[in-house]
């Protein structure tokens, strides 16, 4: 195994600085980048859960692949026919995990709480879409990306989660041990909008 | 590079899957008898078509689950997909499957008895 | 600043604006060019034609096309780092302060060393590689030097980093079109209209393809131009429809995705530092319009490379574009009606036309009345049969031919010219349809190949179809775009096909492709002009038995070049057809393979690069381990501390401390990178009994087990300690590099195999933050941290789990060791990873608590002789083969690997088993990887035995320790075995023992010191 090369690659984000201004002196253009700290919880089941869900939860999961549903801050994802992802508050996650195990015992399921597993990150900006399609193969047009959409795909070589919560607004999800890779990602790609890093995770 | 239509999530790149080759092939149970022979039919003989292939595919940057898919192997025409544990309806397909020298080996008749799921790796 | 000396400008140019002038530099010397200008058009406008020498022969060669089919004129562009090779001119556009550089001739590009190949050529014939450098098969090294040398044209900019920026960006269209000329424009138009979302790409810096070369076409009652512009402007209005110029559709792959490269900056003179210098757009469109229009194919005649011979279209093109004339004095040489209109456009724009040189005895009467009244001489029924000159053409020999062109019948006559201007017809572009799998068909009447039936869901329209006339080629692409907006589903509002006013021109060719040679077969007649292949070579390999055209494309290297055959595909496969004495469709065409143009390797890297080439991950404590001095190893893509050297430590001193403190008192190790699986449900322990190879059935709450896994073949796959953490819940660990395969393997079972086991999976290894405390003071180090569990053995015994709190942080500890010492692998949720190495870092100071990275790790593992999977194991492994057979359960009915480790083949003696080795040097320490063989004096090659796995000094033993999977290796305990060196070392002299070298009776996991 070879020895870890240099500094520039060992601390990626420090290469790319935490704001660029717009080139073109158009701030409203630039890309908001903001690590947002969220209670994650993992649900893993296939029976009816709406009514625990919607009362305890405060939102039934979604009924189609690929959305979410939304109540308040709380959002529950579609991430496969017997998966979702529950997101809260971060200081909420860890009673709603105690409370939903109490409430779904009489059936197969498994609740995890990954909330330090993994990273949220809110985008925003106009040019978004733009940005995100230099490393995510998804259509990501305005007509057929649309809120309340999520998915899972890549981001170049990441594994992530975007979710539309507006025209201009996306969710992105990857793993804590990518937001490195993720957030330098993010800046080189929006070099040409310009962009700033309001929050960050490590 | 090939669009997959995954069952789940719709029309992705196939750089979102992986490959988990030929489908159909029934795991003989360990307690069975089989001599090493014919139980490598099972563990090492893989098909190689020019035409329809069976294919087991997986949604690894996506929802991680696995189907199937009918896919020529010369125009990379895909068929179709279709729900692990199940066979295919075209008939192009179920022609392939039928035709497969795998349905006559003991390999397979030593797998578990046919039910729901069966035709799953 | 150079002088304005651009005498071959003439008035016009729909391109350029001749009051703006551009300075540029072409092999060190200043010009004068015109903004809107290509290098070409600039060069010509100097009247410069010599711009490069040839491949093989190092001929001298000029410009020969205005596009993207120009075989001669690459040049290099650039200085310092930001230097491209091998770019067309034809195709660069020109900016204030552009440096270029011919290619290809030392020392200069008027005496060039290297055209010694061109008197030599009769030693370079077809096959030429083939035929010299086979023998002696020694000597392949000297003639490798001289190939390399003479191979390739352009140079890189090997001493910089590139400094321009590639991006990449993905996008999804419902119908993509190729080409931006007329029916490009028209089936846009009718693609948009219909609510589609549609790219057009075009490959150069305007749309309207050839009609920006000529003014005698109307659509809809105005200029052409104007018409292309109205279109253009309505187009970018238009939401759904995106126009990309300098954007070419260079690759087409299945299911409709398609590769395009975009130069973003290459045209301007500042560069925004914001911006890429090219974009890689990778493109899935449901529906794929191709209208890349054609090519006008060379005549193959001797001298038919000279600088100032060129394809009359293109001289069409530098006098419509650009206002630039090919010459002086021109001969015009054509075997077609469309030529001649050319010929009396140059004429009337100042070049003296010498002749109409046509090999079809006669042309329609209007086209000859034409002539007449421009006063251009006629000669029909003849053909160039030489040309000569001294790096330019400065005379042809014209002869009068047979009926059907292919024979000489009377005398040459001499004329004197300064540039020819050739036509062999026009060959669609069908590059992309046949990249797409499309058939072509043979067109007896246009006399070329052109798209039939289509494998994408893809169409072509326009010249590209083979359809030369406008009116019909516009017609064409409004119902190919209307089939292709109903394909994905829009409603179709079909538009009005315009209206064209165009001269009449009949444009089917007459079958002559290569002209009768004037000066015998030792002269030149190029065919392939960028791969130097001439007439006479495609003859050679016919009479050598190549008869095929895939193996004479190969063998004589036609069509294989960079330009991909663009002008001599159709001219090669005739003279080929023509000495097979068969048709041409009867001898094929070849494959057609991306890309279209060659294309930047940065696009292709794109983003990639430095700190992006590949994600680094890391863990919570990362930067306190960097803070404490650690150095780094790459595992997977993680970043694992190594070591933690102290001021003036080599690795050597770090790792033998580490490890001597971690058995004295105690270590810390950064675990966080384990794989981790939550693993839920009622048929858990059932799952893990078939996953592993050992029972599961029966572990108890809050205890732990370790497992081996293997693949269905009985090898080991990964291992790992799993815990039970209730009745129907599992915490397991996998190795560092295995844990995405492993979760993905368990899915696989469970989805497929056995979809009725109630198991759900779910990945946590980032979850927990993993701090392994191991060593004699370890239970003390904990208690001073400040901990509610009680660590007695009897309470806390080994190989169990309990939940509390470290420090005030929630925390599961594991008391597993992979050191033999008392061990802790405390988790705590990632959050809490740094606070809670700092406090046991603080807690453990008094204690001598030495982090340890790990190369410590692998030196006590080894110590206690424990396996890492992947070191001693390679996938062709068995448990059995590592002597673990305890580990192999023989009462379970199955589970994975069961039935293979009872094939025969698997209780062979000799397989390869893993033993110890200690050497007889205790200090020697055996390289990993090296060989061991029984006697070092056998003769080579020798009867190995197999090859050391780990090999450390172990600091504990004071002894060289190392494990190696050895045939029959069981069977050979207690004997010596050598390890032969390289460079006349002696080999290394060792013992086979058992692998465990350091408290095999295991005493000191229980903190016994």
């Amino acid at each position: 195994m070879a020895q870890a090369k240099s500094d520039a690659q060992q601390r990626q984000s420090a290469t790319l600085p935490r704001q660029m201004p717009n080139p073109e002196g158009r701030q409203e253009d630039c890309l908001q980048i903001n690590y947002h700290p969220q209670g994650l919880i993992n649900l893993r089941n296939s029976g009816d859960v709406s009514k625990i869900m919607s009362r305890h939860f405060g939102t039934a999961l979604p009924q189609e692949a690929n959305r979410f549903s939304v109540s308040g801050d709380r959002r529950a994802l579609w991430l496969g026919p017997d998966e979702s992802l529950l997101m809260c508050a971060d200081q909420d996650a860890a009673e709603l995990h105690r409370t939903l195990g109490t409430q779904l015992t009489d059936q197969h399921f498994q609740l995890t709480l990954l909330s330090d597993a993994l990273a949220v990150y809110e985008l925003n900006g106009p040019y978004v879409r733009e940005i995100l399609a230099k490393g995510c193969a998804l259509d990501l047009h305005v007509s057929v990306f649309r809120p309340g959409q999520c998915a899972q795909s890549s981001l170049d070589r990441a594994s992530v989660t975007l979710m539309c919560e507006a025209r201009n607004s996306f969710r992105l999800i990857c793993r804590t041990s990518f937001a490195d890779y993720v957030e330098t990602w993010l800046k080189d790609a929006a070099i040409e909008y310009g962009y700033s890093v309001r929050n960050r995770l490590k | 590079m090939l669009q997959l239509n995954c069952p789940f999530c719709g029309l992705r790149d196939e750089a979102e899957f992986s490959c988990g080759g030929e489908a159909h092939i029934a795991r003989p149970l360990a307690g069975n008898q089989l001599n090493d022979k014919d139980f490598a039919d099972y563990l090492f003989l893989r098909d190689n078509p020019k035409g329809v292939f069976l294919e087991r595919w997986r949604h690894a940057a996506g929802c991680r689950r696995w189907f199937n898919v009918a896919r020529h192997t010369v125009s990379h025409e895909i068929i179709e997909t279709y729900a692990m544990g199940s066979l295919p309806k075209s008939k192009a397909a179920r022609q392939a499957y039928q035709e497969s020298w795998r349905r006559k080996t003991a390999a397979e008749a030593a797998s578990k008895p046919a039910k729901k799921g069966k035709e799953g790796r | 600043m150079a002088k304005n000396k651009q005498v071959m400008r003439v008035k016009g140019g729909s391109a350029v604006q001749q009051d703006k002038l551009v300075q540029f530099t072409f092999d060190g010397k200043s010009y004068m060019g015109c903004a809107g200008d290509t290098l070409a058009s600039a060069l010509l406008a100097n009247n410069v034609h010599l711009v490069g020498r040839s491949f093989k022969y190092h001929r001298p060669r000029g410009i020969m096309a205005a596009g993207a089919e120009e075989a001669n004129a690459l040049v290099q562009l650039g200085t310092d780092g930001r230097v491209e090779p091998n770019l067309r001119a034809t195709q660069v556009e020109l900016y204030d302060g552009l440096v270029a550089k011919s290619q290809n001739r030392f020392p200069s590009l008027k005496f060039d060393v290297g055209q010694v190949n061109s008197l030599l050529s009769r030693f370079f014939p077809a096959g030429f590689y083939y035929k010299t450098f086979m023998w002696p098969a020694s000597f392949w090294m000297t003639y490798e030097k001289f190939i390399r040398n003479a191979a390739g044209l352009g140079k890189v900019g090997r001493d910089h980093n590139d400094p321009d920026r590639y991006e990449k960006r993905h996008a999804h269209f419902d119908i993509v079109i190729a080409g931006g000329g007329a029916s490009g424009l028209m089936a846009a138009w009718q693609a948009g209209m219909s609510g589609c979302r549609v790219l057009l790409a075009e490959a150069g810096p305007r749309c309207g393809g050839w009609l920006n070369s000529v003014d005698d076409v109307e659509i809809d009652s105005q200029p052409a131009q104007d018409w292309i512009k109205k279109t253009l402007v309505r187009l970018q209005a238009m939401e759904n429809v995106s126009v990309l110029t300098r954007t070419t559709l260079f690759g087409y792959g299945d299911h409709n995705y398609l590769t395009l490269a975009q130069t973003v900056t290459d045209h301007l003179k500042d560069k925004p530092a914001h911006l890429p210098r090219m974009r890689m757009w990778k493109v899935r469109a449901q529906q794929v319009i191709l209208a890349t229009g054609a090519i006008e194919r060379p005549l193959v005649f001797s001298g038919n490379d000279l600088p100032g011979v060129m394809l009359a279209s293109a001289a069409q093109t530098y006098l419509g574009e650009f206002g630039v004339l090919p010459g002086k004095r021109g001969i015009v040489m054509t075997n077609n009606d469309a030529t001649w209109h050319i010929a009396f456009a140059l004429q009337e724009a100042g070049c003296l036309v010498k002749a109409i040189v046509d090999t079809r005895p006669s042309a329609s009467p209007a086209l000859k009345r034409q002539a007449e009244s421009l006063g251009i001489e006629v000669l029909s029924s003849h053909g160039i049969t030489a040309a000569h000159g001294h790096l330019k053409v400065a005379r042809v020999e014209v002869s009068p031919l047979t009926a059907d062109g292919t024979d000489i019948t009377g005398d040459a006559l001499h004329i004197d010219c300064d540039c020819i201007l050739m036509s062999g017809g026009l060959s669609p572009v069908v590059h992309l349809h046949s990249q797409a799998r499309g058939k072509l068909t043979w067109d007896e009447k246009t006399l070329c190949f052109r798209p039939s039936s289509a494998h994408e869901a893809e169409q072509s329209a326009g010249a590209c179809n083979g359809t030369f006339d406008l009116q019909r080629g516009l017609k064409e692409a409004i119902t190919a775009a209307g089939k292709a907006a109903k394909a994905v589903g829009m409603a179709v509002q079909t538009v009005d096909v315009p209206v064209v006013d165009a001269p009449r021109i009949n444009r089917a060719p007459m079958a002559v492709w290569s002209l009768p040679n004037g000066q015998g077969e030792g002269e030149k007649a190029f065919v392939d002009f960028q791969n130097d292949v001439t007439a006479s070579d495609i003859k050679l390999a016919v009479r050598e038995g190549y008869h095929s055209v895939e193996h004479v494309k190969r063998y004589t290297t036609t069509g294989m070049a960079t330009d991909q055959g663009k002008t001599s595909n159709i001219n090669a496969l005739a003279i080929l057809a023509d000495q097979l004495g068969d048709a041409i469709p009867e001898v094929g065409t070849t494959t057609f393979r991306m890309p279209y143009t060659p294309t930047s390797i940065g696009m292709i890297a794109g983003r990639s690069i430095g700190s992006l080439f590949d994600p680094v991950r890391t863990t919570q404590m990362e930067s306190l381990h960097r803070q404490a001095g650690a150095k780094f190893e790459h595992v997977g893509q993680w970043m694992r501390a190594w070591y933690y050297p102290k001021e003036g430590e080599d690795m050597e001193q770090a790792v033998s401390r580490e490890v001597l403190a971690t058995r004295q008192a105690a270590g810390l190790l950064d675990a966080s990178t384990l794989g981790k699986i939550d693993i839920k449900g009622p048929d858990a322990a059932e799952f893990l009994n078939r996953i592993y190879t050992n029972g599961w059935l029966k572990l108890k709450v809050g205890r732990c087990r370790y497992g081996l896994m293997c693949k269905d073949d009985g090898m080991v796959m990964d291992d790992g300690v799993t815990t039970r953490l209730a009745e129907d819940h599992f915490h397991m660990t996998t190795t560092t590099g295995g844990a995405a395969g492993v979760l993905d393997w368990l899915e696989e079972w469970l989805q497929t195999e056995w979809p009725e086991l109630r198991v759900y999976l779910t990945s946590v290894t980032e979850q927990w933050a993993v701090a392994t405390l191991s060593g004699p003071a370890a239970k003390d180090i904990l208690t001073a941290a400040g901990v509610d569990i009680d660590l007695a053995n009897d309470a806390f015994p080994f190989m169990s789990m309990k939940k509390g709190h470290v420090s005030g942080l929630p925390a599961r500890l594991f008391r597993i060791s992979f050191t033999g010492e008392l061990s802790y692998e405390i988790n705590v949720p990632a959050r809490y990873g740094a606070a809670l190495w700092s406090t046991l870092m603080k807690a453990g100071a008094p204690f001598g608590l030495t982090p340890y990275g790990t190369e410590a790790m692998h030196v006590l593992r080894a110590e206690k002789g424990f396996i890492i999977v992947g070191q001693e194991t390679d996938g062709s492994v068995t448990p059995l083969d590592l002597g673990m057979d305890w580990i192999v359960s023989k009462t379970k009915t199955d589970f994975i690997g069961k039935r293979a480790l009872e094939r025969v083949s698997m209780a062979d003696p000799q397989r390869k088993q893993l033993v110890g080795l200690l050497t007889d040097d205790p200090n020697k320490v055996i390289p990993e990887g090296a060989h061991a063989v029984l006697d070092p004096d056998q003769p080579t090659p020798m009867a190995m035995l197999g090859h050391v796995t780990s090999s450390y000094f172990s600091p504990n033993l004071g002894h060289s320790i190392a494990m190696g999977l050895l045939k029959g290796g069981h069977e050979l305990m207690g004997q010596t075995v050598y390890i032969p060196m390289l460079d006349g070392h002696p080999p290394i002299k060792a013992r086979i023992t058992d692998t465990s070298f350091y408290d095999a009776k295991g005493d000191r996991l229980n903190g016994a010191s």
